[in-house]
């Protein structure tokens, strides 16, 4: 996949890679429910990441899509048909796993080739697809090697190499990138975003790194507790999150969660601030600087705001102020505002006044 | 070296010294003539005479070949029941795994001695008596290979397993292209202690054959050396070498493998 760009011969883009519909999708176990009552739109020929922490439902989602368990509720239509208990190899979708699940005793050649073998392919047309495919990757070197004498990379790019020769329009990804160290994660990312833009494919991505899922989601499901918490695109979630839990999980560091009355502002309710809309000021909300992380351009300063800890995000060069009263200020059009009990957002984008006004209407109900 | 480990050292040697003495005695009296059976002497004439003359006196071919489709037959038979039982208990949900799967441990714990004459029975009624088959069948369905096979099996990741599935991948096909060639030296392990255990079986082939055609390498020797025509040591140990030559060399070629076979059965 190196040079995805220029390579002129790649596999043939799946033909219309179809979107899917999950409605009322509901997967219960013995002694707990792991998905519940989710209903979302996987839209065709994107990139869609299944985001949240771990135990929030996201794998079990995956594995009801892939077929691999059975949905308790709900129904997974792909391209106009429900998929009902349809096998896994019926569904015509490939899967990338999070271990890679490379076959120990298989070549790389008959790693990446297993599945058409398997399927019946004849050997005088898996051989050129082969020899794309590994091209594609980078592999042609390593085709003779087994699992073990490659690195965690790969590997990886064995297991995409699997998922793309198979042509199939859908690719799951079960946190992919996860056991890769930091650097080759930031490169695979690249990487596997060009593949699914080159290839027109149907993608849902699953992972807990909201830094994976931000920088290569066109949409985003964010997952918690087996339901879906918010979905968007990353712009929407990150601008307007739908509740703290959105808050706190998407950005790094996360939204500042401030009660309103410690700001300055009628009481009630929680105001979420990102660290870059905060700065210091000559007058506005009394803080008193508690620590300061050096990231070289930017500079994270760590404010006590009247009890409650929050992050300010600034320019380095700004350098921090000096004098003991120091006060910050944002800009209005930055601040969300959240239900102090429920955690959700009022209404989005409520300025101050309206925020006044959904605490008494909420106090009239 | 503490005293302990001096003595511990010197007991094995002992052991070794006694667990030896039968082979070397064998291999002695075998390679001299009959005047030396119970005479050593370091410079008695070597000889090879009585490998031929224990060759006619009976028909050993036919016990080596009839010892050789007993044990090929059997472990054949009791890899492929494994394969697929192993399987099924490993990885398939079914009513009643867990009780079948407790029926196949029971199994472990009878001393296979016990079931002699109830085997005996179920033979003759199967009209199986006096046959290699006859044999072979009791042992088919190895209990210690189910339990050790499906060990090996639990260990597979089921990550491996869903990919191969979701490639398309039916049962059969992800039997034998994923978890036979992962449990490779699973196979290669049971293998030899079946082999060895058949080849060197005795009580039950005495009792189910009485007939040349079906007897084993271990019952027909001890008919040969049991003759009412006197007793001759070196050509007996001449046929007991000759008998248990092939398994002696295949423990020296596996020697490594066999001893991690025990280790590995005793470890799960």
């Amino acid at each position: 996949m190196r040079d995805v760009a220029q390579t002129p011969s790649h596999p043939p883009i799946p033909s219309a890679a179809p979107g899917i519909s999950l409605r009322g999708l509901g997967k219960s176990f013995a002694t707990h429910a792991a998905v519940r009552e989710v209903s979302f739109e996987i839209p065709a020929g994107a990139l869609t990441v299944l985001l949240g922490p771990s135990g929030c439902g996201k794998s079990t989602l995956l594995r009801l899509i892939a077929g691999f368990e059975a949905p308790t509720a709900g129904e997974i239509v792909m391209a106009g048909r429900s998929l009902g208990d349809l096998p896994p190899a019926q569904r015509d979708i490939a899967m990338v796993f999070q271990s890679y699940a490379l076959f120990p005793h298989l070549t790389v050649a008959e790693n990446i080739t297993f599945g058409l073998s398997v399927r019946g392919t004849a050997k005088a047309e898996m051989a050129p697809r082969l020899a794309r495919v590994a091209q594609m990757m980078g592999l042609e070197t390593l085709l003779d090697r087994k699992p073990a004498q490659l690195s965690g990379g790969q590997q990886q790019r064995v297991a995409l190499a699997r998922a793309v020769i198979s042509e199939r329009p859908v690719c799951l990804m079960d946190e992919p990138l996860s056991n890769l160290d930091a650097k080759l994660r930031a490169e695979m990312r690249v990487e596997i975003r060009a593949l699914q833009k080159r290839l027109g494919l149907t993608m849902v991505y699953v992972t807990h790194d909201q830094v994976e899922a931000m920088t290569m989601a066109d949409r985003i499901v964010l997952m918690n507790a087996g339901r879906v918490e918010q979905e968007g695109t990353p712009q929407e979630i990150y601008a307007h999150p739908a509740s703290t839990f959105a808050a706190r999980f998407i950005g790094s560091p996360p939204m500042n969660l401030i009660p309103t009355d410690r700001l300055g502002l009628p009481g009630g309710a929680m105001a979420g601030l990102r660290p870059e809309d905060i700065h210091f000021a000559a007058a506005g909300a009394k803080v008193t600087v508690k620590s300061a992380e050096y990231l070289g351009a930017d500079l994270l300063v760590t404010l006590d705001v009247s009890g409650s800890e929050a992050v300010l995000r600034q320019p380095a060069r700004a350098g921090l102020p000096a004098g003991p009263d120091l006060f910050i200020g944002w800009a209005p059009e930055a601040l969300r505002l959240f239900d102090a009990a429920t955690g959700l957002a009022l209404a989005p984008g409520a300025t101050r006044f309206q925020a006044n006004e959904a605490q008494a209407n909420e106090g009239r109900a | 070296m503490s005293l302990w480990d001096k003595l511990a050292t010197l007991g094995g040697w002992l052991l070794a010294l006694l667990w030896i003495a039968p082979l070397a005695y064998a291999v002695w009296t075998a390679f001299h003539p009959a005047a030396y059976e119970t005479h050593f002497d370091l410079l008695a004439p070597l000889t090879l005479e009585n490998f031929p003359a224990a060759w006619v006196q009976a028909p050993f071919a036919r016990y080596f070949l009839n010892t050789v489709i007993l044990v090929t037959v059997i472990l054949a038979v009791q890899l492929v029941l494994g394969t697929f039982a192993a399987f099924a208990f490993a990885r398939l949900r079914f009513p009643g795994k867990q009780v079948l799967f407790l029926l196949v441990l029971l199994q472990l714990m009878v001393m296979p001695d016990v079931l002699l004459v109830e085997n005996y029975r179920t033979m003759r009624i199967l009209g199986l008596t006096d046959s290699i088959m006859g044999i072979g069948l009791p042992y088919m369905a190895s209990a210690f290979f189910i339990f050790l096979l499906r060990q090996t099996f639990l260990q597979v990741p089921t990550e491996l397993d869903d990919a191969a599935r979701i490639e398309g991948a039916s049962l059969l096909t992800l039997i034998r292209r994923v978890y036979v060639p992962l449990a490779k030296p699973t196979y290669v392990a049971f293998g030899l202690i079946s082999v060895s255990a058949h080849w060197n079986n005795y009580v039950w082939p005495l009792i189910i054959t009485n007939s040349v055609s079906a007897r084993p390498l271990t019952v027909g020797l001890s008919i040969f050396s049991a003759s009412d025509s006197g007793v001759h040591w070196s050509v007996i140990n001449a046929a007991t070498l000759m008998t248990s030559g092939p398994l002696l060399v295949g423990f020296l070629l596996f020697q490594r493998a066999f001893v991690q076979s025990f280790m590995r059965a005793g470890i799960k």
